[in-house]
């Protein structure tokens, strides 16, 4: 009887055991794909891919043209405090935008200067994966992550996912604080995350992005990423140039020379 | 003495039946002074609508869901009618013909729907 017993324990954890093994088999693979098409998500080798160099040694101290005309257009409220802040495009020190560059001995100039930053439009957008409701994505004709207002339920999962901190929430009605309001434009809702959409109602009409069109130095420079005879690709390979947090493999479509 | 009596008691019985009758019939006197439906129609009438008039009236809002899909999540911005007319996928395109959102808010107003469409979206 013990003997028995014995036999049926060791029987019972063997065919356990090679359950299990079988179970690996069959089921891993197929989980492992999924995972590796969630890395790679909509990362773009064909089509249009639109991205943006920044020339810094242009950029003017002081000087917030791009900033004014773009929260112009785009009906982007201004609270005046940074809680109930808005922001598509805005300036920040070096250390802020470039957190990993951040070396000894850097000079004085770069140190004191502050940086344009926007939304990266990554090529593998963090934001995207992490929206339940799909209303961010990622343009699969010209790689602009885009945001579909009318389906953001305001959870914010994006701002958290976004390393750039490119998202702004309406914590308050922003009709309430819009100066001017551009007819030619919708306002968003109280209760939805907003962005910078690279001009997309712009792009649509053959138009340049309203910072690259406004900054009296040139020091924009709007264009398709993947067109190798592009006016961006030529910047990019004639200087050396550095993308936000490039270590997180986000891939972003903004480049900045220093 | 009695017979006075009964002639009150008539009198009361009819005022209430009289009363009665009128309460029970009172919405079925009232027929054809209902507030009329409204039928906007657009202002320059010699064009013709992305659809006809017929199914606009009932599926106006399934076409503005199309056209919002596509123009946000496609890329597709152009509306082809069976016919090859062209429009721009935008409400902006509605109001063109149809002059302002007046249009819109009086047939909401009977049925009352409310579209929120113009909280951000402010094409007059």
């Amino acid at each position: 009887m013990n003997d028995n017993r014995r036999e049926f324990i060791r029987k019972t954890g063997l065919g356990v055991l090679a359950g299990l093994g079988a179970a690996t088999g069959i089921f891993s693979k197929s989980s492992f794909e999924t995972a590796e098409a969630q890395t790679t998500h909509g990362a773009s080798t064909s089509g249009k891919r639109w991205g943006m160099v920044i020339d810094t040694r242009k950029c003017r101290e002081g000087c917030t043209k791009c900033i004014d005309a773009c929260h112009e257009v785009h009906n982007v409220p201004d609270f005046g405090n940074a809680k109930d802040e808005i922001k598509w495009i805005w300036k920040s020190p070096y250390e802020n935008v470039f957190p990993g560059e951040s070396k000894q001995f850097v000079s004085e100039e770069t140190r004191e200067k502050s940086y344009l930053a926007l939304c990266n439009h990554c090529d593998n957008p963090p934001c995207v994966r992490a929206c339940p409701t799909r209303a961010t994505f990622k343009r699969s004709w010209d790689g602009i992550v885009a945001m579909d207002y009318h389906r953001c339920i305001g959870c914010r999962f994006c701002m958290a996912a976004c390393p750039y901190g490119s998202r702004s929430f309406n914590w308050r009605d922003p009709r309430e604080a819009i100066e001017k309001r551009d007819q030619a434009y919708p306002t968003r809702e109280r209760g939805v995350v907003e962005k910078c959409n690279f001009c997309s109602e712009r792009l649509a009409q053959n138009l340049n992005p309203a910072c690259v069109e406004t900054c009296p130095e040139g020091a924009l420079t709007f264009g398709d990423l993947n067109d190798p005879e592009s006016e961006v690709r030529m910047l990019l390979e004639k200087n050396h140039t550095l993308q936000r947090k490039s270590e997180l493999g986000t891939r972003p479509s903004v480049f900045y020379i220093i | 003495m009695r017979r006075v009596m009964k002639i009150r008691e008539r009198i009361l019985i009819f005022c209430g039946l009289a009363l009665f009758l009128f309460v029970v019939s009172y919405a079925f006197l009232q027929e054809g002074k209902a507030k009329k439906i409204p039928t906007p129609v657009a202002e320059s009438a010699s064009e013709q609508c992305v659809e006809s008039r017929e199914y606009m009236r009932a599926n106006h809002m399934l076409l503005l869901d199309d056209w919002r899909h596509g123009a946000v999540r496609e890329g597709e911005r152009i509306h082809v009618t069976p016919d090859g007319r062209k429009f721009e996928k935008n409400l902006s395109t509605c109001f063109q013909c149809h002059g302002s959102r007046g249009f819109c808010v009086r047939c909401h107003t009977y049925a009352s729907a409310k579209p929120n469409c113009f909280s951000c979206h402010h094409e007059m």
